[in-house]
């Protein structure tokens, strides 16, 4: 087994906001071993977005409220660090790019100058050497011509090359770890392939871990070693990606795999998960994926899952052991 | 889950709120009420007591023809007060109109007018109020007139982009199919929908309103003697400002507190109005509420 | 780029002649008698009468004297003043240091006060600091300019007896000690606006994407404040600079009235009050095309320093 980057161990964070209190990440253990491409998969509002940006703690400290730990690679736990100590991981060791690349980067700034920032603030290269890098990162995500891209502003360019500018801004510093924060969402289709292959081709040649949120299993597909299901706050199954994907245990994956278009299928209705998931702003009791889950029974609803591992390292937390969601794909 | 829509932590009667509301209203019962409140003639003079300090008979003082300061000022607030609410009256005939019809056919005649008022709204308003003044003569009437015109392109503007919001609904169209005349949907079905925000705008529109007169009135551009409002007893009294300050000072502090409160009020209602300008509760408050739930 | 200064400039070209036909005509509608005004209740016979008409270019019709005012406005021959019987020009470069110098004094104490306290302000919102600078900020904002002159002087005569409050300066110590209190007093509403302005386009540039950009970058909150924030948060600001400006401008007439400053306010405010209207239409005139030309200039370098307007 490879050792970790980042343990999560049964992390909880509560945010303030207008609508109350909610417990958007409710116990998570999850580990990101060196050297894979794990995806976090759920729909939108699981929580999965809220988890990612907690292993920077990027939230707002004033509102948000952290238990549990995340253990980086040398043994420290990430919620305990200091500020200044944080920050050192920040861009360097963790990495971090985000879902719509017209807002990610500073409209005023050109795009050299917020490359240049990695260096200046984590290295001591001197002015010329950062820029020769910053050419040479733009060249290999297929921004070019560099020399031109680096003194234009962020309005100047596409999604997809903003998109190709953060990956190698992110990437400029070698991080151990990437975190691709829904990095396709908001590009269209021929994008969205074009900047997973250049996900997995820096990865390659860097050996860098990549965690990558979304919430479309195509993705996981292409590119992911392992994935992680999360459902209401909460992790509901991890494995290989193959084998969760043809072999799903808990229900609500099932469903989700079930519920993905396929070619070959005309005139053949696409299948919806009937109900909406809980809100979060309360305590929920029993399974939270009761109330939508076709095999539930009474059980389900007033106790709380366990899980189950199997051999391969494939776990899920469901009540019923029995389950095989063959049927589904 | 019907619980989930008592979880609103907006308040409308929020602390600053209630305070500026019931300065406000205590202000305009001593205002309206002025003759019940005190027995003095604003404008009796009274030579053997001139510049005196605070006393019981005169709470704030006399200036220097004798006449006593705090009849003077809830007085003058009248007249502040109303030329005020005057010159809100005359935008709002204007400018509301002119907004709605405008938004509403849009074309040619649109263009014009709104790049007429871009050009008046970009001057400031005192500017252009001098400009009529300085051609139609001095004079509270003048100037109420004066600033009233100058306020109609903001007014315009504002009812014209609302109109422009609401005219593309469904109920505007609903209107339209059922065969309403044009001037039963502007002013019958879209105006309605317009007014909250119309309001709030006119209210902070009666505070520039009042500060401007006053400054008007302190250049001896608007009211004339011997009727006076807040801006020309400060003018009146100017010269004695260092000698008896409490005297010569305190109507600016009333209009001070008065526009003070009123733009307390009207943030106060915008932020009821817009969720995402309310202020976070506090994580201790969140935290015991979620206790509660959870043990009951 | 060129495009825009191309546009901007015409606009004020159109806007400045409108605005002097507006002010010719407004003045021209004047109820009062110009003549009038000028012989000032004296016995006249038609003959001084007519002689004054000529000597005033009353007597040509109302076109032609309006081109021959514009034109003289151009060339800087301003008329002759009824009541002082003297050149406008003289009158008006003599007070225009004054005006000049307060607005200019006053908008540079508001940026330098307000700007920085507004970035600190969102920095630490909700802090003490913040509340109280908020609370302080509301209350200018209510105040006219006339009223903080009134109470700054109460204060300056309280704490600063032997502050000059009249009386000539003719050296540049004192004329910029003359100008310290009254351009302090105008500043007042302006750092008002300037404040509320910037601590809410801070507040919200704060909330931004490309924020939460730089703090996995790694870059430390103040970096990201002033390097980031800030030239976001200050670019719509200086977008309102010039009706800030145009306030500024109103507001040395009234603080020029109360610290008794012989400046282009007074000037005005007098030659209404005795409806002298070569030098009315020309003090208007130039407030005017002050006001313009600040606007024109202030949109100019907005466009320079907004890279998403300059690389059009």
């Amino acid at each position: 087994m490879r050792e970790n980057i980042i343990s999560i161990k049964g992390l909880k964070v509560g945010v303030a906001s207008t609508s109350g209190y909610v417990y958007a990440v409710r116990n998570i253990n999850l580990d990101v071993r060196k050297g894979e491409i794990l995806g976090l998969v759920g729909e939108s509002g699981c929580g999965k977005s809220m988890t990612a940006k907690s292993i920077l703690r990027l939230h707002d400290e004033k509102r948000t409220e952290y238990q549990g730990k995340i253990i980086y690679e040398n043994g420290k736990d990430i919620l305990n660090m200091k500020e200044k100590e944080l920050e050192q991981i920040r861009g360097s060791h963790i990495a971090m790019i985000f879902q719509d690349p017209m807002t990610t980067l500073n409209p005023l700034m050109k795009i050299g100058k917020q490359m240049m920032e990695m260096f200046r603030y984590h290295t001591s290269l001197s002015q010329e050497e950062a820029k020769a890098k910053c050419l040479k990162l733009l060249e290999s995500v297929g921004v070019t011509p560099a020399e031109d891209r680096f003194e234009n502003y962020p309005f100047q360019l596409s999604g997809g090359q903003l998109q190709r500018v953060s990956i190698a801004m992110e990437l400029a510093l070698d991080p151990e770890l990437l975190i691709a924060d829904e990095p396709t969402t908001a590009l269209d289709v021929t994008m969205q392939a074009q900047i997973l292959d250049l996900l997995r081709k820096l990865q390659k040649e860097s050996g860098a871990s990549i965690l990558i949120i979304t919430h479309n299993f195509g993705v996981v597909a292409e590119i992911c070693d392992r994935v992680a299901v999360m459902y209401a706050g909460q992790i509901v199954e991890t494995g290989e990606s193959m084998d969760i994907f043809y072999h799903p245990r808990h229900p609500y994956t099932i469903d989700l795999i079930g519920s993905i278009p396929k070619a070959g299928l005309n005139g053949q209705k696409l299948t919806t998960i009937p109900g909406a998931p809980p809100q979060l702003n309360r305590p929920i009791t029993g399974c939270p994926y009761a109330a939508r889950c076709r095999y539930a029974d009474e059980m389900c609803f007033t106790k709380a899952p366990d899980l189950q591992t199997l051999e391969n390292g494939h776990t899920y937390l469901c009540s019923k052991a029995d389950l095989t969601g063959e049927e589904a794909v | 889950m019907g619980a989930s829509k008592k979880k609103s932590y907006g308040r409308f009667f929020t602390v600053p709120v209630v305070i500026s509301l019931s300065i406000l209203i205590f202000l305009l019962l001593c205002i309206i009420f002025a003759p019940f409140i005190t027995k003095t003639d604003p404008n009796a003079l009274d030579l053997l007591n001139v510049l005196k300090g605070p006393s019981k008979e005169h709470l704030l003082g006399t200036d220097k023809t004798g006449r006593d300061i705090f009849t003077r000022i809830l007085y003058g607030g009248r007249t502040s007060l109303l030329s005020a609410l005057g010159v809100v009256m005359i935008s709002v005939v204007i400018g509301i109109p002119t907004g709605l019809i405008s938004g509403y056919y849009g074309g040619k005649v649109d263009m014009i007018l709104m790049r007429i008022c871009d050009v008046v709204v970009s001057f400031p308003a005192l500017l252009l109020a001098f400009i009529f003044v300085a051609a139609f003569g001095r004079g509270l009437g003048n100037a109420v007139l004066a600033l009233g015109i100058v306020y109609v392109p903001m007014l315009a503007k504002l009812t014209r982009s609302l109109m422009l919001v609401e005219k593309n609904k469904t109920y505007v169209e609903a209107a339209y199919s059922i065969g309403y005349s044009d001037r039963k949907i502007i002013f019958h079905e879209i105006f309605p929908n317009c007014l909250p925000t119309i309001l709030v705008e006119l209210t902070l529109d009666l505070g520039y309103a009042i500060l401007d007169l006053a400054s008007m009135s302190f250049l001896g551009l608007g009211v004339q003697p011997p009727t006076s409002d807040w801006g020309y007893m400060l003018e009146e009294n100017r010269a004695f400002l260092t000698t008896s300050p409490l005297m010569a000072i305190s109507p600016g502090i009333v209009i001070i507190v008065f526009v003070v409160c009123l733009n307390v009020f009207v943030d106060g209602v915008e932020m009821y109005s817009d969720p995402s300008r309310r202020r976070m509760p506090s994580m201790k408050k969140l935290k015991k509420r979620m206790e509660l739930i959870e043990h009951a | 780029m060129k495009k825009y200064v191309l546009k901007r400039i015409l606009q004020f070209l159109i806007t400045m002649l409108i605005v002097s036909v507006l002010i010719f005509v407004m003045v021209r509608l004047s109820r009062t008698d110009p003549l009038a005004a000028i012989v000032g209740g004296k016995q006249t016979t038609p003959e001084i009468l007519a002689q004054l008409k000529t000597k005033f270019g009353l007597d040509k019709p109302v076109v032609a004297q309006y081109f021959s005012w514009i034109g003289g406005f151009l060339h800087g021959d301003l008329g002759m003043s009824f009541k002082y019987q003297a050149p406008v020009s003289g009158l008006l470069t003599a007070r225009l240091p004054v005006t000049l110098g307060l607005v200019f004094f006053a908008s540079i104490i508001a940026m330098v006060v307000a700007i920085p306290l507004g970035v600190v302000a969102a920095r630490h919102k909700d802090s003490p600091f913040d509340v109280i600078s908020s609370v302080i900020c509301l209350v200018l904002a209510g105040t006219p300019p006339f009223l903080m002159s009134l109470i700054f002087i109460l204060f300056l005569a309280r704490f600063f007896p032997s502050y000059p409050f009249t009386g000539s300066f003719e050296t540049v110590p004192q004329y910029l000690l003359r100008m310290l209190a009254p351009s302090i007093a105008l500043s007042f509403t302006m750092i008002a606006l300037s404040f509320r302005m910037m601590r809410s386009n801070m507040i919200e540039q704060m909330q931004a994407q490309y924020t939460m950009t730089g703090k996995a970058k790694g870059l430390p909150p103040k970096v990201i404040s002033w390097r980031h924030n800030f030239r976001n948060a200050i670019i719509p600001v200086l977008s309102v600079a010039s009706i800030q400006f145009g306030s500024l401008i109103v507001g040395s007439v009234l603080v020029e009235t109360v610290f008794s400053l012989s400046g282009l306010g007074t000037l005005l405010i007098d030659s209404i009050k005795a409806s002298d209207y070569a030098v009315e239409q020309d003090i208007m005139m130039l407030l005017v095309a002050l006001f313009l030309i600040i606007s024109l200039v202030v949109d100019l370098l907005y466009a320079l320093i907004d890279p998403r307007i300059r690389l059009k």
